[in-house]
C-alpha cells in the first residue's frame, strides 16, 4: 500500500519553533484532516513535506517516509506533481494572470515529458474530470475570465496532471462562496472514490472535514494535540483546543456541545 | 421615517468593450430595501446574485440606472451625482479582504486615523479619539504604532471595524466582513460588532453567502432571488423557499461527519 508520512517534523523561522514534533501518515484511497485556528503551523507542514519552506523557514528535525524509506531534500523535490499534487488557498493567486489556462497545461504536462500534441486532448480529459462539460473554449481563457471555484477546478486538474497518488489541499475551499464550496468538496470525494487518490486536508472550517474526512488531526500552537477518527472527534473531542474549536463550530448550527449542555 | 430607503432601483452592467453589442447585463431588478435606524439587516445571495452592488448603490459608490436612495428622507446623490459631505459621513463599510482595504504603507493608527484627519480632527483630540476607538474594538494601544500589514487577519479586520465607526455613522455596511476568517475569529469579531451596534446604536446591513453567520447577529433576513432582495421571516426552517435560499441551505454543509 502506497504511503506518504512524516515523522516528528520540527521546524524553527530563527530561534523560534513553529512547528514541534509533528509527525502525520497519509494512505491512499483516504482522507485526513488537518484542522487548527490561523498561525498554527498548518501550511507550513504541508509545504515542509514537498520540500518547499519559504526563506527563513528551517527544519531542525523530522524525515519525510514514502512507502517506509526516509527521503532526501531531492527525493522531496521529486514527490511534487508526481507522487502528491499540490492545491492552494485563493486561486487567483496561484495562476500566472498573462498566461492562458491552455498554457499553464502545456507547462506541467511538458515537464512530465507528455509530448506536445497530446497536451490538449490530455489537459481537456483532466478538466472533464474536474466538472467542466465543454473544455476547449477553457484552454484559450484567461485566468481573470474564470470565477474562484472554477479557477480553484482548474486547480485541481492541474495537480491531478501527473497522476499523483496523494492531494495536499490547503484551505481549498476558503476563499470560495458555499456554492462553489460544495462543488469543491464533492470533486475531491469523487477523486477518492474514482482514482482512489490519498488526501491531506488542511482546513480551519470542521464542516469541511465534517464532510470529507475519515481521520483527523488538531493542531494548535505549532504541535497535533489530538488525532482521531472524525465520528470519534465530533462524538468526544479530548484536548481542549478540540472541544473549543468544535464548540465554536456547533455554534454555527446553533448547537452546542453536548458535555456543555449536560 | 426610515434611516434608508431604496426603491425601484434598476442597474445593469455593460457587456464587452465600448462598442461591443452585447446586451447589458441586468443585475438589479426593481430592487427596493428598507433600514430602520439601529436595525441589522442580512443580505443573502450566492456569488454574482447581485449583493455587492446594491451595497456599492447604497454607499453612493455607483449610481442606479434608474430609481432612489433615501437617506433620512434625503436623496443620497446629489444632481451632479455626487453624495454630500454631510451625508457621506454616516455610512461607512468594511469589507472582505482587510489587506485590500489597507495602505500596507500605515501604521494601525494611521488606518483609523484616516478618516477623522479628513474631517478636520487633529492632534490631541486625534490621537484621543484613536485610542477610544482601538480599544472598543479589542486592541492594544501599544500596538498602534505597528505597521497595519504586521496584523492578523482578524486583527486587521478589528482595525477596519474601527475605522469605520470612527465618524460616528448612522449605517454601516458590512459586504462579506468576516468571510475571509477562521471560525473562532468570525464568533469573536460578530460578537464584537453585536456590541458595538448596543452600545453606539449604529445599523448593520451584513451582506453574507454564508447563512449561517446570520443565526443570533442579525434581526431581518433579506435573500437576492433574480434581482430583488425579498423578505423571508424564517430563513433556517420555512418550509416553502424561495430558489435562492434553498439552494444556500443545500450548500450547507453537514454539522457532523454522515451516520451521526
Amino acid at each position: 500500500m502506497t504511503t506518504l508520512a512524516i515523522e516528528g517534523l520540527c521546524l524553527a523561522a530563527g530561534a523560534r519553533p513553529l512547528v514541534r514534533d509533528v509527525s502525520l501518515g497519509l494512505k491512499r484511497g483516504r482522507v485526513l484532516g488537518l484542522v487548527g485556528a490561523s498561525g498554527g503551523g498548518k501550511s507550513l507542514t504541508v509545504l515542509a513535506m514537498l520540500g518547499l519552506l519559504p526563506a527563513g523557514v528551517r527544519q531542525t528535525a523530522g524525515q519525510v517516509r514514502r512507502d517506509g524509506r526516509v527521503l532526501d531534500d531531492a527525493g522531496r523535490a521529486a514527490l511534487r506533481g508526481r507522487v502528491a499534487g499540490l492545491v492552494q488557498q485563493s486561486p487567483r493567486a496561484c495562476f500566472n494572470p498573462i498566461l492562458t489556462i491552455g498554457q499553464h497545461f502545456t507547462e506541467t504536462l511538458a515537464a512530465a515529458g507528455l509530448p506536445r500534441r497530446a497536451i490538449a486532448a490530455h489537459a481537456g480529459g483532466l478538466l472533464e474530470e474536474v466538472g467542466f462539460g465543454a473544455p476547449a473554449p477553457l484552454l484559450g481563457a484567461y485566468p481573470f475570465q474564470l470565477s474562484g471555484g472554477m479557477l480553484q477546478r482548474v486547480m485541481v486538474a492541474l495537480a491531478l496532471a501527473r497522476d499523483p497518488d496523494f492531494l495536499l489541499a490547503d484551505e481549498p475551499t476558503t476563499d470560495l462562496d458555499l456554492v462553489a464550496q460544495a462543488q469543491i468538496l464533492a470533486l475531491l470525494e469523487r477523486l477518492v472514490a474514482g482514482r482512489g487518490i490519498g488526501i491531506l486536508l488542511v482546513t480551519h472550517d470542521l464542516s469541511v472535514v465534517a464532510r470529507l474526512a475519515d481521520e483527523v488531526a488538531v493542531m494548535q500552537d505549532g504541535r497535533v494535540v489530538e488525532q482521531q477518527g472524525a465520528r470519534g472527534l465530533f462524538a468526544a473531542p479530548r484536548h481542549p483546543a478540540s472541544r473549543d474549536l468544535l464548540r465554536t463550530h456547533l455554534a454555527l448550527y446553533g448547537e452546542t456541545l453536548p458535555e456543555d449542555a449536560g | 421615517m426610515s434611516l434608508l430607503r431604496m426603491q425601484g432601483v434598476w442597474k445593469s452592467y455593460r457587456q464587452g468593450g465600448a462598442f461591443s453589442c452585447r446586451p447589458a447585463l441586468p443585475v438589479l431588478r426593481n430592487a427596493g430595501l428598507r433600514i430602520e435606524a439601529g436595525e441589522c439587516v442580512a443580505l443573502l445571495g450566492p456569488t454574482g446574485s447581485g449583493k455587492s452592488t446594491l451595497g456599492r448603490i447604497l454607499l453612493g459608490l455607483e449610481a442606479p440606472d434608474t430609481g432612489t436612495v433615501l437617506f433620512n428622507g434625503q436623496p443620497m446623490r446629489g444632481a451632479g451625482g455626487r453624495v454630500a459631505p454631510a451625508l457621506r459621513r454616516q455610512v461607512q463599510a468594511v469589507f472582505q479582504d482587510p489587506h485590500g482595504a489597507t495602505s500596507p504603507r500605515f501604521s494601525a493608527f494611521e488606518v483609523v486615523a484616516e478618516p477623522l484627519r479628513y474631517y478636520g480632527v487633529t492632534g490631541a483630540a486625534l490621537r484621543a479619539r484613536v485610542e477610544e476607538l482601538v480599544v472598543s474594538v479589542g486592541l492594544e494601544v501599544a500596538e498602534l504604532g505597528r505597521l497595519a500589514h504586521r496584523f492578523s487577519g482578524g486583527q486587521l479586520q478589528r482595525l477596519c471595524i474601527a475605522r469605520a465607526l470612527a465618524l460616528r455613522p448612522k449605517l454601516v455596511l458590512l459586504d462579506e466582513a468576516v468571510s475571509s476568517l477562521d471560525v473562532a475569529t468570525q464568533a469573536r469579531v460578530l460578537a464584537l460588532l453585536g456590541r458595538l451596534r448596543a452600545e453606539t446604536g449604529v445599523a448593520f446591513l451584513f451582506i453574507t453567502h454564508d447563512l449561517r453567520l446570520v443565526r443570533g447577529f442579525a434581526q431581518r433576513c433579506l435573500v437576492m432571488q433574480d434581482g430583488q432582495p425579498l423578505d423571508v421571516a424564517d430563513p433556517f426552517t420555512g418550509g416553502s423557499a424561495l430558489p435562492a435560499l434553498a439552494a444556500l441551505r443545500d450548500a450547507i454543509l453537514p454539522a457532523r461527519p454522515r451516520g451521526m
